[in-house]
């Protein structure tokens, strides 16, 4: 009756296939927002983050340095780049110094009138200490010397030149000077001169178009000019590792199918197991993707990498139909399946109630994952039992020859004599000693992996330009400006007694309770003591200063772009941040924070750092939920003394492959950790087939056999990935590699005695 | 032929008289000091009566500059090729360097030095009425950025350079008298804090 309605139902699951895939293909959104991966819980913290990166604009810009010992050779070299820029249309939005210099100056204009009020935070300390000698015999050196530094004095309403030095202070200690021929900044460093070339993108930066395009056009560009070249930006470190990954996909790629064909074309001498392991691995992407886009809509790239390779366990389930394929005496259809029963189905529906249970993790990133793997599973299994039968129907003559020899070495690796209580003695001890002194490594920085060269011309510009890397933040929200204002006000007090350095809304602007301070100290602790005798020091007769004083500035003029990042505004809330450049003690940072309900402080490595922590732990405790549900599960089914037998060899493996990683120092990191959960997977597999074939003893079987060339391939495929240079990769892959080798050991030791 | 003809006697005279300020100039020798009296007398023009201040200069052509004000606040400023300082208590205290000070302190140094001809070449220049000067030229700056803060420069001079105005652009003018040059050894004319300011910084 099953044969009957075979035909059909391999017919209908090739059309759903078919179907699902279509459809998941045409809705495809592939998501790469971080964000999508938390919960909303989790997403305030970050949001700021993403938020101030946003404003900033960190990610789009590009920065090109021309240096040359002849100024007139690097000015060339400038306008030779932007005009070929222009002509290849690139989408490059220069930010032009001279804009950004006219729009510092039109906001300090607006404040002009209100310079009264002005004080710098040095001046301002000068004042509040009586130290006022400092700025009295400057205005005097001002005054004396051709060689002003402060602009034209202003003897009638600023004779000390507070606003002057209020604005100088403002201004970044960088070394930019302007060619006042051309208006383009540049830098004499080392007897060079660097012109600058500082632009920003116009389209999205993970745009693989874009990123051909640059490589393409704006580098050879830049190798072209006949001056010392400096770049740095987001893109171009994107650029390269794009190129480095498909590199690697095509090394990496190409030795994996090579050694897989090779391998199973040598030991199988038949193209079929590559063939069916090719139909059944491609079911189950399809079957797991498709699903998974259905439920969700759109997937995290995360999860779908990741769901995808824990979807390679179903490999096994391909070669171990296979193996048994040449040995089961056919009687059915059948009858190949039936050897595999309960081993295969148990290992798919372990698997699945494992991953089925990690969808009420309230992660969305997890809840994908797990929909992907678990239906991808399934579907990997329903193309094994629907079309196994049918395509590999005509039994062969027994195994081949090399074939049969690696079963029967196995069989005699598995008949070794051990004591099985000294072996589990000599693997628990190192074990545990391995686990206790295990490091953790979540720093985002160490998973990048950057371009060493283009690492090296970052550091080379910031030193240069003096700049630094994304700095951290406090957000400051209020309902109203000046409360905003006040609030920064405390926070900056402290940095200051902290002696970090800060940029800040209130520094350009201070609130109006400040501004009255400030007036009250230039007059009580300046004008009233000193200003006369500076008029007799000058020998100048005094004079008289415009009496009426204006009211306090209220409101921001429009800040300059360079600038905009320090307040914004949502619908009737003010949030201001306070940037740190060179953050030193982020705690002192946090305690700040802490203090006040309305202010966060953000560090942005460390936020990612904090979660990719947060899910590290979260994979361990998923490796363990998942590992007790399949010995709850196997327990059920045969009891809890099978379950252990089953479970323990992949436990001693998993056990074994941390502490291996502790001993060569190895920090883990989250990509380890999901590196072990494909372990797992697939080791319970090997246990469950080894286990269930051991119910046959007088029976011939390639069930070890199976289980080696599952292990070589996935060590082919996943394994390779731990000669990656990218470090998230690398983890990955390294784990896999010692785990299977590992289970592979041990499920054969424990279990591979008939 | 008649338009071009104004233009062919400005830049001849232009020639003529940066020729003769460079001929009558004295050039400092190399390792030498040049030390001169100055008074300068600022005018601004939100005082009745200019700020008058006195004092020496010292030139190490190549290494900097130190302005020694005297009266009425004494003040010592250095000026090197790494920027503008103030001496207190001993010490260099770096003042932010802007492009106006910067290109004051660098055509002070090269008229002073005597070396006129290669310092000119972002102004328009012009001869003048020398009053008791041998020689007497008015520079007046070719880049725009440079307009909005000077607007001419004034010099009079017969070997040596005995007067400069400085008109900005705000109507403000620096008007400094030189007087008393010396030539003299370094070790002569500076002693050793000054010899460390100028070649350490």
């Amino acid at each position: 009756m099953t044969s009957k309605y075979l035909p059909f139902l391999r017919f209908f699951w090739l059309l759903a296939l078919l179907s699902l895939g279509t459809i998941a293909f045409k809705n495809n959104s592939i998501q790469f927002d971080l964000l999508a991966l938390l919960p909303d819980s989790k997403t305030e913290k970050m949001s700021r983050v993403k938020s101030f990166m946003e404003d900033a604009g960190f990610s789009k810009q590009v920065v090109i340095l021309l240096g040359h010992p002849h100024q007139d050779k690097a000015q060339q070299a400038l306008q030779k780049l932007r005009h070929s820029i222009q002509e290849t249309e690139l989408p490059l939005r220069e930010k032009e110094a001279k804009k950004t210099q006219q729009e510092i100056k039109d906001f300090f204009q607006a404040l002009y009138p209100y310079h009264a009020f002005f004080l710098s935070q040095k001046d301002r300390y000068l004042l509040q200490k009586n130290q006022e000698d400092e700025i009295v015999e400057r205005a005097l050196q001002e005054l004396t010397s051709p060689f002003g530094t402060l602009g034209a004095p202003n003897l009638k309403s600023d004779p000390f030149f507070l606003f002057p030095r209020y604005v100088l202070a403002l201004q970044t200690q960088n070394s930019l000077e302007m060619d006042l021929e051309t208006g383009d900044a540049f830098i004499k460093d080392q007897g060079q001169f660097w012109y600058i070339y500082h632009a920003h993108l116009d389209q999205p930066l993970f745009s693989l178009k874009l990123q051909e395009k640059l490589s393409n056009t704006l580098t050879p560009l830049i190798d072209s000019l006949d001056v010392e070249t400096l770049k740095t930006g987001a893109i171009f470190y994107a650029a390269a590792g794009a190129s480095q990954a498909k590199n690697e996909i095509s090394a990496f790629g190409g030795v994996s199918a090579l050694l897989i064909i090779v391998l199973l074309l040598f030991v199988f001498r038949s193209l079929a197991p590559l063939g069916f392991a090719l139909l059944v691995i491609t079911s189950g992407l399809v079957g797991g993707v498709s699903f998974a886009s259905l439920i969700f809509g759109s997937l995290h790239i995360l999860a779908l990498v990741f769901g995808a390779s824990l979807i390679g366990v179903c490999v096994d389930y391909a070669l171990h139909y296979y193996c048994a394929h040449l040995h089961v005496k056919r009687t059915s259809d059948f009858s190949v399946l039936k050897s595999l029963i309960p081993a295969l189905p148990l290992g798919v529906l372990s698997s699945c109630i494992g991953y089925g249970l990690l969808t009420l993790v309230p992660f969305p990133g997890i809840q994908q994952m797990a929909t992907l793997a678990a239906s991808g599973l399934l579907s990997a299994f329903i193309t094994v039992v629907l079309w196994g039968p049918t395509l590999l129907k005509k039994p062969p003559q027994g195994p081949p020859v090399f074939a049969q020899k690696i079963q029967d070495t196995l069989d005699g690796f598995a008949k070794i004599s051990l004591n099985r209580t000294v072996l589990t003695i000599a693997i628990l001890v190192p074990s545990f000693v391995g686990i206790h002194t295990l490091t953790f490594d979540d720093n985002v920085r160490h998973f990048q992996s950057l371009n060493q060269e283009l690492k090296s011309q970052e550091h080379q510009i910031q030193t240069k330009m003096h700049l630094t890397q994304s700095p951290t933040f406090f957000t400051v929200s209020a309902a109203n400006l000046e409360d905003l204002l006040q609030q920064e006000e405390k926070i900056i007090d402290q940095l200051d007694r902290l002696k970090i350095s800060y940029q800040s809304l209130t520094t350009l602007v201070p609130s109006q309770k400040r501004q009255l301070e400030n007036q009250r100290l230039i007059q009580d602790n300046l004008v009233i003591p000193h200003l006369k005798t500076l008029f007799k020091t000058l020998k100048i007769p005094p004079l008289k200063t415009s009496g009426a004083i204006p009211p306090v500035l209220e409101k921001v003029p429009q800040l300059p772009k360079i600038w905009r990042s320090l307040l914004s505004q949502e619908k009737n809330n003010f949030h201001g941040r306070i940037l740190i450049p060179t953050p030193q003690n982020s705690d002192d940072l946090y305690k700040i924070a802490a203090q006040y309900d309305n202010v966060i402080y953000s560090d942005p490595p460390q936020e990612y750092s904090a979660l990719f922590m947060e899910y590290r732990i979260l994979m361990m405790k998923v490796i363990f939920a998942v590992f007790s549900i399949i010995i709850l599960f196997l327990s059920l089914f045969k009891g809890p003394k099978a379950a252990f037998k089953i479970t323990i060899p992949v436990l001693f493996s998993l056990l074994l492959t941390l502490s291996i990683f502790s001993f060569m120092g190895i920090a883990l990191t989250l990509f380890h950790i999901m590196g072990l959960l494909l372990v797992l997977c697939i080791g319970i597999d090997y246990a469950l087939f080894l286990y269930w074939r051991k119910k046959a003893p007088h029976t011939k079987d390639c069930c070890l056999l199976a289980n080696a060339m599952a292990a070589l391939t996935t060590l082919f495929s996943f394994g390779m990935l731990a000669l990656s240079n990218t470090a998230a990769v690398q983890g990955f892959g390294l784990s896999v590699f010692m785990g299977i080798i590992l289970s592979f050991v041990m499920t054969t030791l424990y279990l591979g005695r008939k | 032929m008649i338009q071009k003809f104004p233009l062919f006697l400005l830049c001849f005279l232009s020639v003529f008289s940066l020729a003769k300020a460079q001929q009558t100039l004295g050039k400092i020798p190399s390792g030498k000091v040049l030390s001169v009296a100055f008074t300068q007398y600022r005018h601004l023009k939100s005082i009745p009566t200019p700020l008058t201040s006195i004092g020496t200069l010292k030139l190490l052509p190549q290494r900097g500059l130190i302005w020694n004000t005297k009266k009425p606040f004494p003040n010592t400023l250095v000026m090197t090729k790494k920027g503008l300082f103030q001496q207190r208590d001993g010490d260099l205290i770096p003042l932010t360097k802007g492009p106006q000070s910067t290109f004051i302190f660098d055509l002070l140094s090269k008229v002073l030095e005597g070396d006129f001809q290669n310092s000119l070449d972002a102004f328009e220049i012009e001869n003048i009425p020398s009053k008791e000067a041998q020689w007497a030229v008015q520079l007046t700056p070719k880049d725009q950025q440079l307009k909005e803060m000077l607007r001419t420069i004034d010099i009079y001079g017969t070997t040596q350079t005995s007067l400069v105005i400085i008109h900005r652009s705000n109507g403000d003018y620096d008007e400094i008298h030189f007087e008393n040059h010396k030539i003299m050894d370094e070790k002569k004319a500076l002693n050793s804090q000054e010899i460390g300011w100028l070649y350490d910084k």
